[in-house]
This record gives C-alpha cells, structure tokens and sequence, in this order.
C-alpha cells in the first residue's frame, strides 16, 4: 500500500509516496476516503470533475483533501478512482481530476470516521530519488 | 432521543429544512432564533453564555461550501467525541451552589456535547488557507504552521473573528434545538407535556473558541481577546456576565469525561478571573489515538461490559464506540481534582451515565 497511516493522539496522520505528483494525489485522495469509509470498497458508480489552483504544493494537497471532505459532508461522497493531472509553472500549480466514486452506505460500508479538517501540521510534499512523498495530518 | 436528536453522519430531521434567509438569520441570531421558532423558551436563554448569540457575526464572510455543509445540519449531534447523555447526580461536593443549580443528589440529568458542525470546520479551513499567507506577510514566525495567525486589528484578523462568532451562532442555536427535541423526548416517553417535564437548561457554554472580554489589568479595565482552546469560561460570583439566576453563587461549569466514568459540574470564581482569564479545564482530553483505542478491545465486549454495570449505550457506529471507550480517555476526576485544588473552578457535582448516545 504507497499510503501508511501514523499515530497521533487526537489526530490521524498519512504518509504518502508515488513515482510521479499525479500519482501522489491520487494516492492522497484514495487515504483520505479509506480515512472516511473505514477502508469500505468504494464503488466508481458516479464521476465528478475538480479544478484547483494553489501558491504551493502543499496548498495544493491540502485543498484537493478539503475539497473532498467538503464533498462528503455535503453528499457523504467517498472516492473510489481518481485521475489527476498537475501542471506548475509562474509560481502557481493546478489540480485537474476526474473523481469516481459513491456516496457512503451504511449498510455496505462499516461506518465512518468523522473527520473535521485538513490541517498544516508536519505537511510536506516532497520530491525523492523514486519520485515524490507527502506528509499531512487529518483533524479527527 | 435516539430517534429525535439526528446521530452520526449524514444524519438529518425531515420536519427542519433551512432556506438560505433562515440560515443566515441562525449565524446573526444564534440561540435566539431557535426560540423565536418555538424550539425551547426565554428562560433557556437567560441560562446560555452570552444569550446564546456572539456579537459581529457576519454571514457574508463564509464561504458557499461552509453554508453548504451547514445547512442540512442543524440540530444534528455529530460524531466522534460528540455525544447526548442520559446521567444522574452522584454525588454533591457544594450543596448550597448544587441547590443555586437546581441540582440534588439522584437527580436524572441529560448533557449534550455538539458544535458547530461541518460549517465551523470548513470556516475553519477556509479561514487556515488566509491565515498562512497572512502569517508570511505579518512576518510571524511559526513554530508550526497550522498555528498560523493575523494580528487581530488586521483586515484578516477582524474577517475570521466575524466569520468564527457566525459559527458559534450555529452552534449555539444547533444545541439549543436539540435540547428541545431531547425534552420532547422525555415528555413522549413518561407521556406528559413537554412543560411538565422540569427539564430546566442548567448552562451551555462554549469551548474552543476566542471571545472579546474585559478585564482588570493593572488595575484597569482593559478589552481582550480571550482564547479558550481545551478549556472554557469560569466566571465569578457577582460578575455582569454571569448569568442573572447564578449571579450569586457564580457560572455552572460542564466538564464532560467519558462514556463510561463521570462528568462534572463546577462553578466558576474569582481566582479563575485573576489568574485565568476566567477559564478553566473544558474535559478530560485523550489519552490513546484512536487506533490504539481499537486495539484495546471490540466494541461489542465493550457494550457489554457497559451493560452489566448499567450503562446503555446507543451508537450510529460500532467503530466510534471502539474509540472512545473509557480507557481512551484521561480519568476526568484527576483533572477536575487539580482545577478544584488551584482555585480556578471548584466541583459542586458528579454526574454518572446511565445512557449514552453517540454519533
């Protein structure tokens, strides 16, 4: 599994790595619904399209998770597949994805953990020697 | 109370739809909107920090993904440590303030532990995104960034506190809703009149938040900006902002502590205003993560184990339950034992569950 979650006490943590930065928010957008389903089979029944621009990377990732969870809370939508593209260039960087997936079922799915908010603490998105790694915190 | 009081995600009351005129009315009124449309009386009021409705509140300042979240949810008790509880007084330190209270031993009581819900999270994070740049402009060094600021006369500072007070109406009125609905519940199931029910609001009182407040400083009164984060008000005896009915004994104080222990109610003094800015402890606070809440034990011998010692627990999740099981929790009575022997609140009653509703 590229994605490992990490204790904190009132929190839940995610490392993530991928061979290329798409690769890393997909892999972020698939730990934040294992996060929210409780590791439930998310089903890619329905597709919705995500557009976003950040100063940073790190911005990036954190409104690509917030955009997601504001997503649940409204329609209890979880994320099954996802595809990204990011561009950076004049010191700005853009998300574009199509994001498969369903709304929560509580008869198929083990419940949900609630999560408030995409948070700063320890973020980092990094570039490696096997492509790129991302550390970021959830608000349970 | 199961049934009437919306638990855990996703879940909602039919019978509460907000327009968008009614949800901008709840962030500029907060508890008092509520009342005005019949969940819950004047007198509740009069028992609620701040008459339930922080001032400056502006609507305009959140986004559409806040008001988004919000709309379907007030009235909704949450999930994670957020719960509805059935209790009874178990014993009483300072009678003559438990009787100001209107608390006497065997007492049944309920407590409710909700906030603003998915609309103060996304105020919140919108507001986080403002505040990291702000931080950089203001040249404030972070030791981390998700304590990122503004000052607070600062176009950024001014917009949040406008935008927070706008969720603490949506908390304040989401509470009071639901204890509306937890009285309609006792007065179906004993088959009486709402009224007759003696369900009296005892105090609600915020945590986590920053107020404005004024204190003596230097012999002054000077105009603060009081941050309670793991910690709520504890105001004196005798202090304007105390409510009328508790005037003369000081603000009841409600420290939540775990499923299967205690909670407590405390009152507020004069030392918690010289030494605390009138604050004092708001709960127990972790003491496992969750995951290794899980690993202690399953729910169901949980439940069980509850069971036998006469506490009945209802949940939307078995999961949920897992986590905040007892152990998961510091012993509520080791912190309210240290907030009594520093002065900064003192115990008047222990509260024990006898049901507990969790989302």
């Amino acid at each position: 599994m590229p994605f490992r979650f990490f204790d904190h006490t009132a929190d839940v943590g995610l490392e993530l790595s991928a061979p290329t930065l798409p690769a890393l928010f997909e892999e972020a957008a698939l730990a934040l619904s294992a996060v929210l389903s409780r590791s439930g089979r998310v089903e890619p029944r329905r597709h919705v399209s995500v557009s976003l621009t950040a100063p940073s990377l790190e911005q990036l990732l954190v409104d690509w998770l917030a955009e997601l969870l504001g997503r649940f809370d409204v329609e209890l939508w979880v994320t099954g597949g996802v595809e990204v593209t990011v561009d950076r260039g004049d010191g700005r960087c853009s998300l574009q994805a199509l994001v498969a997936g369903e709304p929560l079922d509580l008869r198929r799915h083990p419940g949900a953990l609630p999560v408030k908010g995409i948070t700063y603490h320890r973020l980092s998105v990094l570039q490696t020697a096997d492509g790129w790694c991302a550390t970021i915190v959830l608000d349970v | 109370m199961y049934h009437n009081v919306p638990t855990g995600v996703g879940a909602r009351r039919r019978d509460l739809q907000l327009s968008s005129r009614d949800l901008r009315a709840v962030l500029e009124r907060g508890a008092a909107w509520a009342v005005a449309r019949g969940y819950g009386t004047e007198a509740d009021l009069e028992r609620v920090e701040e008459r339930g409705c922080l001032p400056g509140a502006d609507p305009d300042l959140l986004s559409a993904r806040a008001l988004e979240r919000g709309r379907p949810q007030l009235g909704t008790l949450g999930s994670g440590n957020h719960f509805a509880e059935l209790q009874y007084v178990s014993e009483i330190y300072d009678a003559p303030v438990a009787a100001a209270f209107g608390l006497r031993l065997d007492q049944v009581t309920i407590m409710l532990h909700s906030g603003s819900r998915g609309l103060g999270h996304q105020v919140c994070q919108d507001h986080l995104r403002v505040m990291v740049d702000a931080s950089r402009r203001y040249g404030i060094a972070l030791p981390d960034r998700q304590l990122c600021c503004a000052p607070l006369e600062s176009p950024e500072g001014r917009r949040y506190l406008a935008a927070m007070s706008a969720a603490a109406n949506f908390a304040f009125a989401n509470r009071q809703v639901m204890a509306h609905w937890v009285r309609e519940s006792v007065a179906e199931a004993l088959e009486i009149a709402p009224e007759a029910t003696q369900l009296d609001t005892l105090y609600d009182v915020c945590h986590n938040i920053a107020k404005l407040e004024t204190f003596q400083i230097d012999g002054r009164p000077q105009r603060l900006c009081v941050h309670r984060k793991g910690a709520t008000r504890a105001y004196p005896p005798g202090h304007p902002d105390t409510p009328a009915p508790y005037r003369h004994v000081g603000q009841p104080v409600l420290v939540p502590g775990d499923m299967g222990r205690y909670s407590y109610v405390l009152v507020g003094t004069v030392q918690a205003m010289r030494e605390t800015f009138g604050s004092t402890c708001h709960g127990a606070g972790r003491r496992m993560s969750r995951r290794q809440a899980t690993r202690v034990g399953d729910a169901r011998g949980l439940l069980d184990e509850l069971r036998a010692r006469g506490i009945h627990v209802r949940a939307a999740g078995l999961a949920t339950v897992a986590e905040e099981r007892p152990e998961a929790y510091k012993d509520v009575a080791d912190i309210v034992r240290i907030v009594h022997a520093a002065g900064v609140s003192t115990r008047v009653a222990q509260l024990r569950p006898l049901a507990v509703i969790k989302g």
